[in-house]
Formats: structure tokens, sequence, C-alpha cells
């Protein structure tokens, strides 16, 4: 199973919280429906210019409370910094043995680093305008059509993986902490002439039989950028110019020091498309 | 208008979320009878473009409509249909022969067309009709198996659906006159639908579907307007928001009433769907790859007539060009070339 995550160009599954560590308490049955908040899935995918998966990470909350969090790391990356993480998943990684500690020098970063990615997401996702969004999970990237692109260019992926929809394989290990509870899935439902049709997949259900509530939107900033300024801008930098935005730069040569400024730069463009809606609805 | 970031995919998701939020209801609520929906989506589908090229290198003049669709969609008067609260469906085969016939004898196409409002008066008509050599758009099926867009004289032995502005183009171009075999006309009621409610455009336009003369697109222009002069606004905001605002509109004006979404089947399934060809007969065929279904506002009556009236706008331009000693080097359904002086090969 892990193998195959590793050819889906996912290589690290980390959950740094483990169910257990952190107690959920459900709201009382009695409290109205409204109020009992369910799974919010945060979402980060970053891919370079020419649409090849950077890197991603991903945080779950549960009422509010953060209850997993891990980051995915491209498969064909030549970043020496990263040989140790590839050592730790090919070698390590099996269902179940999610170790807190197995990643190295990144666990001291992991959690700073995705707070910092998320930061503006969860703020995004409760109240970017000063209102819900309408979904309680927010899929930040530019593109999602170049993530899929890039799995679909993968050897022995291929259309026969995409076709009919591509599942992020990070939120399918069976026996991960907390996959028993039900991970999503991504899927990709259609791409074609740069249109992106995404939702959230099938859902597995837990022990008891239960399956998790309904799922919210998936939105990527390209096709919020074009819905509010034109199609043309169809490339980040030509939206960043358009929102006038000045793209951040790497502060290291390190993977998490490129994404991480890449993400930066999407925070920045994320938070003027939100305002730039605002202004569209009057607000 | 108040958003709706699930609506907020692309330039149509906006024009979707304006239509809700006026209140204007989804046109699969207004299904069409069957004689009439297969020649709207033939007439649609078949020959949404015409274009032709003559010259090898020249010097033109390249006429771009601005604003097309939408100028398009309010003289056909497409808003007072979102807002009717029935459509009344009549026969207008004499009438449209009347109308074509008078714009034939014109000696001026533009000021005929002017004063007998043609484009409001026919714009919503759809005709089955024998070209007998009228000059019309149409597809041509290729030796590849694509269809390609052609404009020039067709001749087929049945008839074949086009909108009421082709017809009427037809007559601008030569001679042959086609046979009308019979025309609908689609008019909306007098009583609006219940449940509109006035919205905000960008640029703080007001569109108030209560006023007698409510006019979507005639807002829609107006707020693109306000947003390109806003002078509040830095150019490159204003730039940017009349991009966005130009989407919307031409969404609102015609991607939307053509918008099919595809849901792939995947590799080796089969689905069995049912449709409607140009003569308005029924039918069920099995299909693979894929599922087109309609979009929530797809009306290829609406979608039809706002191109086949931006054709029928091309089409005069292009007798008066023609007339006054010109030549036309291309046509698209918004833009005219026009060549001005031959160069040296």
């Amino acid at each position: 199973m892990i193998a195959d995550l590793v050819r889906l160009a996912l290589r690290v599954a980390y959950p740094t919280a483990e169910p257990a560590e952190v107690p959920i308490e459900a709201p009382s049955s009695g409290a109205p429906r409204a109020r009992r908040r369910p799974d919010v899935m945060l979402l980060a995918v970053e891919t370079d210019e020419d649409q090849e998966l950077l890197g991603a990470c991903w945080r779950r909350l549960r009422f509010d409370r953060l209850y997993a969090e891990g980051i995915v790391v491209p498969d064909d990356t030549d970043d020496p910094s990263l040989v140790e993480v590839d050592h730790w998943v090919v070698h390590n990684l099996r269902p179940g043995r999610f170790a807190r500690d197995a990643v190295g020098p990144y666990t001291d970063r992991l959690t700073p680093w995705c707070e910092e990615v998320f930061r503006p997401a969860i703020t995004a996702a409760k109240a970017p305008t000063g209102r819900p969004v309408g979904g309680r999970s927010w899929v930040m990237t530019w593109d999602v059509a170049a993530v899929a692109s890039r799995v679909c260019r993968h050897p022995g992926v291929g259309g026969r993986e995409f076709y009919g929809g591509w599942s992020l394989g990070l939120f399918d290990a069976p026996n991960a902490p907390g996959a028993g509870t039900g991970y999503p899935r991504l899927r990709l439902r259609q791409l074609r002439d740069g249109v992106v049709s995404a939702r959230w997949g099938g859902t597995p259900t837990n022990a008891k039989g239960e399956r998790p509530r309904r799922l919210p939107p998936i939105l990527d900033l390209r096709h919020l950028v074009a819905a509010v300024a034109g199609p043309a801008l169809d490339s980040l930098d030509s939206a960043c110019t358009a929102f006038e935005i000045r793209p951040a730069g790497a502060t290291g040569g390190g993977w998490l020091d490129r994404v991480a400024s890449r993400v930066e730069t999407l925070d920045g463009l994320q938070r003027a498309v939100l305002r730039e809606i605002d202004w569209w609805s009057g607000r | 208008m108040n958003l709706d970031l699930r609506a907020l995919y692309t330039s149509g998701g906006v024009a979707t979320a304006l239509f809700r939020a006026i209140g204007i209801p989804s046109c699969s609520t207004r299904p069409l009878p069957d004689e009439l929906a297969g020649p709207a989506a033939g007439g649609h589908h078949g020959g949404r473009t015409g274009a032709s090229l003559v010259g090898e290198r020249f010097h033109a003049v390249h006429l771009d409509l601005a604003q097309a669709y939408v100028d398009a969609a309010r003289h056909a008067q497409i808003s007072r249909l979102l807002l009717a609260a029935h459509w009344h469906i009549d026969d207008a085969t004499h009438r449209l022969e009347q109308a074509r016939d008078t714009l034939s004898a014109a000696s001026d196409p533009i000021a005929a067309a002017t004063a007998h409002d043609l484009i409001g008066r026919f714009a919503t008509t759809v005709a089955l009709i024998v070209p007998n050599g009228a000059t019309v758009a149409y597809r041509e099926r290729s030796a590849g198996g694509e269809y390609v867009s052609r404009f020039g004289p067709l001749v087929a032995d049945f008839p074949l659906p086009y909108f009421g502005p082709d017809v009427l183009a037809s007559a601008l171009h030569d001679e042959s006159a086609c046979e009308i075999v019979r025309a609908w006309s689609v008019r909306p009621s007098r009583a609006r639908v219940a449940g509109l409610r006035r919205v905000t455009l960008p640029g703080g336009v007001v569109f108030d579907p209560s006023r007698p003369d409510a006019d979507l697109y005639r807002a829609l222009g107006e707020s693109r307007r306000a947003v390109a002069n806003d002078s509040t606004a830095s150019a490159v905001v204003r730039a940017r928001r009349e991009e966005g605002v130009k989407g919307l509109n031409v969404a609102a004006a015609s991607g939307n009433f053509a918008r099919v979404d595809r849901a792939p089947l995947g590799v080796g399934k089969r689905a069995d769907v049912e449709l409607i060809d140009p003569w308005g007969r029924r039918f069920t065929s099995r299909v693979t790859g894929f599922v087109e279904t309609p979009g929530p506002d797809h009306c290829p009556l609406l979608a039809g007539a706002v191109t086949a009236t931006t054709r029928f706008v091309v089409g005069l331009i292009g007798r008066a060009v023609t007339d006054a000693g010109g030549a036309i080097a291309q046509t698209l359904v918004d833009a005219v070339t026009i060549p001005v002086r031959r160069t040296a090969p």
C-alpha cells in the first residue's frame, strides 16, 4: 500500500498528533446542529512553474482542534536535504508505523511550518471575509490541474489511475492513526480545456460503519482568479501582477524553504482574491 | 450580489450566481416542446460560426465588435425572456418571410433592420428552411470526421434548422431565397416570474428587475463601463476588474446558455442517453467516453439567438462595406476583416 503511495508521488504521511494524544470531545448531543462542527481538512498543494509537484502539507482539525498533520514530498526530488526523509520512507514507513520522530531533522520544523502554511487557510476557512466560506475546508493551491497533470505523467500511473478521477492516496493509508475514522480522498473528476472539476472522493467507513459528514467544496486559486479577473491570467506571475502581489523569495535552499516561499506568495494572492470577491459582493 | 465561493469557479459560475441572486429560474424549468426544442438545438449547434477567407497577403482593418454578445442579448431582448413568468410560442412563418423580403428589397439594410426592429422581433425565432443555395453558416464534416465551420451557398433536399437572424442575413448576400417551411417565435409573457430581487452589480450599478424597462444586459454593459472608469481605483485594478466583468457578461449573455458538463464514463463503460434530433424526434443512443449533461442555464434557444444576432450584425456590416465598393476578407461570429490594400506577395 505504501509502495503504491510512493509511486503516486507521495512520500511522507506524518501525523504529528495521534488521536489518543488530543482528546476530542464532541459537543453534547443536545447542542444545536449548526454548532456541532465536523472535521476540517486543510490541504496546501504547491507546484512550480512547470507544473511539477513541489510539495504539500495537510492538516486535519476536529472541533477546531488539531487532529493530524503531514507533509507530501515529490518522489522525484533531487534535494539532498531530503535523503534522510526518503530513506525513512522507503525503509520504515509501513501501515500502522507512523513514528513521530522518524523524519529526523524535520521533526521540530514540521508543526511550525504547517502552522505558518495553514494559518491563513484556517483563518480563511473560518472567516475570510467576515463570514464563513460556506465550506469548512480549503484547498490552497494555484492549480489543482497542475498537480493532476504531474500525476498523470508519472510512469506507471498514467491514465489508468487518473481516468475517472485521481485519488490523493495520502488519505488512503488504511492503518494510519485515525484512518479508521475515514480519511477522505481528493478526486479530480474532470480535467479538460483548463477546467477542473474536483471533489472529495469516497470516504470509507470506520469500524463502527460510520461515515464522516458531508465534506465541503474544493476551490483553487487559478479558477478563483479567472472568475473575478478573467481567464487571461493563466499564470501565477500574471495573477500576482494583476493583484499587485510581490512574489516572496526563498530564504534558504532547502525544500521546505522553497515551498514555504511559494506558499507565502499564494497566501498573499489568496487574501487579495478574497478581498476582490468581497468587492464584487458589495461588502 | 452575494457571491458564494462554491459557485466561483469560472466566469460562468459568477454568472450563475448572478442569475440566482436576481431570482431568474433555471432554464431547465422552461422546457420547450420537442418540435421546437430540436430545431433550436440544431440551429445553435449547427451554425455557430461562419468564416470565409479570401486573398493571400493584405493590409486589413479588423472590426471586432465590442461587447458583441451583451449587446446582442440586449437587442434580442433576452432579458425579458429571463424575467418572464412564461414563454409564449406562436407561428412566425409568414412574418419571417415578410421581414426577409423587406430586407432583401431594401437599399439600406441597416436602416431597414433598425426601422423594423428585425433583431428584437426575430432573434428568438427558430425556422426550418430549405436553403435552395442561400448563403448561410453551416458545419461540414471533413474527411477526418471533424466538423468544420463553413459559410456560403448551401443546398439541401430537406429542411434545416436556423434562427431568424440567419434567415434574414441570407437575404443580404444574394438573390437566392430559402424556403421557410415553418417558423416559431418565442415571446415573453407580460407577467414577471415571482421572487425577483434587486442586485447591485460591480461598479455600483443597480439592476432592479421590477422596473418595467428592466434590462439585465444593459445593466451589465453599464457595469463594465463603470468599472473601467472607476476613478477611485488604480489603473491595474480597473483593468483587472474590467476583464472580470467582461467574463461575467459574456457568460451571462452566451456561455451559460451553451454550457454542458461532461462526466467521464471510465474505460470500457457505456451509457444510454436520450437525444433529440433537429426535427424534434427523440431517440436513445449508447455512448462511450463521457456523458454530457446540460448546465443549470443551458438553453440552446437563447444561446443560438445571441450568436445568430451577432452574425446578422456582422452581415449588415459586410453588406455596407460591399455596397460602398469594398470587400470582406473574413467574417467571424462577432468580427469582420476588411482588406484595404494588397501588398506584393
